[in-house]
């Protein structure tokens, strides 16, 4: 789990190659890309993911595996073959970790 | 549209978004509560203000003033979120609505009803002598 401009992330745990610092960030490095975070928040358990409904997708047509309430947060779950555009990393660089 | 009328009215939540005044039907609302914090998400068409948690899941929360195309009104002390049913009744969900101010509950009489309309305001009514916007939020998730 991650955050970036004020929301929490999430992807599947076995996606992901690793972090590293990049620009003012952390570059996160999964299997097939990578995805810009403002902060790593850890690694939890696998949460209960519901798929987006009609409205939320009506209003936010990105595509996303799924919601979940983890803490009393919610978490985007995001589909690692297709990251949400607000995701994608700006700056090239980070070293995995 | 599904009503929660009585003697030939709806009885509705009658909130404050932005100048407008709207009317929630009551069988379409779930709860009012202070306003919920949200998360923003990336790209997301300018009416979404975010993500809230409630009762344990997800609620994508609305400005309702932006819906209605309301005027920006005052700012209001006691903003809060109808969280509300959404949808075609069998396809149903929650979303929040965010409004300036939860006013009264009030009956709209169906007759007086003008301008009906198939989309998230199905018309418009006088009550008290001002003008309402009465929503169906069966029409809020249709393309």
């Amino acid at each position: 789990m991650f955050e970036h401009g004020g929301t929490s992330w999430g992807v599947a745990r076995a996606e992901v190659r690793g972090f590293g610092a990049a620009g003012g960030g952390v570059a996160v490095t999964l299997r097939h890309g990578r995805v810009r975070a403002d902060r790593v928040v850890g690694m939890l358990p696998a949460p209960v993911v519901a798929r987006p409904g009609r409205v939320l997708r009506r209003f936010w047509p990105v595509h996303a595996r799924g919601l979940a309430v983890v803490g009393g947060r919610v978490v985007v779950v995001i589909d690692p073959l297709a990251p949400p555009p607000g995701l994608a990393p700006e700056i090239e660089g980070g070293a995995d970790a | 549209m599904t009503t929660a009328s009585g003697e030939g009215g709806i009885r509705c939540l009658l909130v404050r978004a932005g100048e407008y005044r709207c009317a929630v039907p009551l069988n379409q609302v779930r709860r009012v509560v202070a306003s919920l914090a949200t998360h923003p998400l990336p790209n997301a068409a300018p009416e979404l203000l975010g993500l809230a948690e409630f009762g344990g899941e997800p609620l994508p929360v609305l400005e309702l003033a932006r819906l209605v195309g309301a005027p920006e009104g005052a700012a209001s002390p006691h903003p809060v979120t109808v969280v509300a049913w959404a949808g075609p009744p069998r396809e149903r969900e929650l979303v929040g609505l965010a409004a300036d101010q939860a006013l009264s509950i009030v009956e709209v009489p169906v007759g007086s009803l003008a301008g009906g309309q198939a989309g998230l305001v199905s018309g418009e009514a006088l009550v008290d002598g001002a003008p309402v916007r009465v929503l169906n939020l069966e029409h809020l998730g249709a393309a």
